[in-house]
């Protein structure tokens, strides 16, 4: 108390400058957060987000002058550099994505910190009375080194664990960050810096709702998606052979299609290598001027990251009306003609239902065997994402259309033209 | 360490803890993941906390690993950061094809 007291009398600014950094940078971050809920916003809330980081380290900057700034310089250096390479190098899609490391990279320097607090019980030069000592002391560090520790597992397993290869991935981050907040929290309280503890709270339970959140829409808890079943039988199965494919060319599927009455169109992520939406988009046009019913069926872990089907739907102006979410989308396909697949593979695999051994089980599943014909547009018979053997290709209603989803989808497009001339005239 | 001042820090910790979970809301599938990975890079203020135990004149042990939490929280910010960006940038630019995209 001595020490914040001569602050106050001898620099009565200072005393005042690093509170009210440390508040302005505090509201930028929980606007921040608040911004990225939002798609047209979310751009702005990362640029919150950053400048209340800038603010936090100014704060600092401010309270701590008399740090040797040699060895900080070095490491923050050190991280920058490497923080760029991941940055701007790292995959972005699910599944790949350095985001994991980087939520374990975070967690380990938690830990590092309270480590290096618990060697020595000298005074915290910044915490004065804010910072605890004695035995509160020792359980915050232990908790910081704990919840450090769990972050670092969080982050392998999303990297490597079965969620990895699954839509569940970002939630398994998303708890890693949860516990690296609450890790920093924890240093914050031991070490008396306001701002680590704010932000580590307000990040330990944003990170825990977003992970219940991501969980939810998949069906499930958070821990279940991080710690639970999935694909250890995956890589032997996938070796199975397939019995009873059926090949068939655009113009059978044309001719299946355009006497349909309804139909469910499930695209993928070949949609997305192959750019095949516009070519979709049209196909779905001239089929509902005929009056044929058209839906989109559109899994949640579709594409390179969830919303990617979204995205390119829109693009191609594909009515939102006709977008459904699966589980929509499988009360569509009840009652369906033909569902078309467009390159997708895990997300149709019925094995997510009824194979407790395959990688894929226990992900939501677009029931696509429910219709009456299903259409499989591929390059090949190869296991996707998740490496599980796909049982969809074998039932008697499927015919897979192999090929480039473009070229198969505009082919398809020139027979619907061609075998409807009043459509073409419309 | 005063004991009244340290439960004014618990307090703001509690506080932080409820905002945190509320302003967390109505979350677009499509913001998943961008927010996931933001959440991620904030995690890292840890790096305040680490500058100061890398700055201080401790023993060696304690500065390397100092130093070593300052690179670890620092790469964490700046990948987080950069990695939240590109995948924005690629809804905008609407696909993998594009420039902006993550392939």
């Amino acid at each position: 108390m001595n020490v914040v007291m001569n602050v106050t009398t001898v620099n009565a600014l200072g005393n005042f400058a690093v509170p009210i950094v440390y508040i302005a940078s505090t509201v930028f971050f929980v606007l921040g957060l608040k911004l990225m809920c939002r798609v047209r916003r979310a751009r702005r809330g990362v640029t919150l987000l950053g400048l209340g980081f800038v603010l936090a380290l100014a704060g600092l900057v401010l309270e701590a002058a008399h740090l040797d700034p040699k060895l900080v310089l070095a490491g923050v250096a050190a991280g920058l550099v490497l923080g760029l390479i991941v940055g701007l190098t790292g995959k972005v899609e699910l599944g790949a994505g350095f985001a994991p490391l980087l939520a374990a990279a975070g967690g380990v320097a938690a830990v590092l910190v309270a480590v290096s607090a618990f060697l020595s019980d000298e005074a915290w030069p910044l915490g004065g009375a804010l910072a605890l000592e004695g035995g509160p002391r020792g359980a915050a560090l232990g908790l910081a080194i704990a919840s450090g520790l769990a972050a670092l597992v969080l982050g392998v397993l999303a990297a490597q664990g079965p969620a990895a290869r699954g839509s569940g991935q970002p939630s398994v981050v998303a708890l890693a960050a949860s516990a690296s907040g609450l890790a920093s929290a924890m240093v914050g309280f031991a070490l008396g810096n306001p701002i680590v503890v704010t932000v580590g709270g307000l990040v330990a339970t944003a990170g825990w709702t977003l992970a219940a959140i991501v969980a939810s829409a998949l069906g499930r808890e958070p821990l279940d998606v991080a710690f639970g079943s999935g694909g250890k039988a995956g890589e032997s199965s996938a070796r199975d052979e397939y019995r009873n494919v059926k090949a068939c060319g655009p113009e059978e599927t044309a001719m299946v299609l355009e006497n349909a009455r309804k139909v469910v169109l499930v695209p993928g992520y070949g949609m997305a290598v192959a750019q095949a939406q516009h070519a979709l988009a049209e196909i779905a046009k001239m089929l509902s001027l005929r009056g044929v019913k058209v839906v989109y069926a559109i899994h949640p872990a579709a594409g390179l990251i969830p919303g990617h089907m979204n995205i390119l739907l829109d693009e191609a102006k594909v009515p939102a009306a006709q977008i459904l979410e699966w589980e929509a989308a499988n009360a569509e396909l009840a009652d369906a003609d033909v569902a078309l697949v467009v390159g997708a593979n895990d997300i149709v695999n019925p094995a997510t239902l009824n194979d407790a051994t395959s990688a894929v089980f226990g992900m939501p599943l677009i029931d696509v065997a429910r219709a009456r014909a299903v259409f499989v547009i591929k390059r090949s018979l190869r296991p996707g994402a998740a490496g599980a053997k796909n049982a969809l290709f074998d039932l008697p209603q499927t015919n897979m259309v192999l090929g480039d989803a473009k070229k198969v989808l505009q082919a398809i497009g020139v027979e619907l033209k061609a075998q409807t001339p009043a459509a073409a005239a419309a | 360490m005063d004991t009244g001042l340290i439960l004014w820090t618990v307090m703001m910790f509690v506080l932080a803890a409820f905002v945190g979970h509320h302003v967390i809301h109505g979350v677009p599938t499509l913001l998943h993941t961008p927010l996931m990975s933001a959440t991620n890079a904030i995690s890292a203020i840890s790096v305040v906390g680490a500058i100061v135990v890398a700055g201080s004149e401790y023993q060696t042990v304690r500065t390397i690993l100092g130093v070593t939490a300052v690179a670890a929280a620092m790469c964490n910010v700046v990948g987080g950061f950069l990695i939240t960006e590109r995948m924005l940038k690629m809804f905008k630019g609407g696909g993998p094809g594009s420039k902006g995209g993550g392939r």
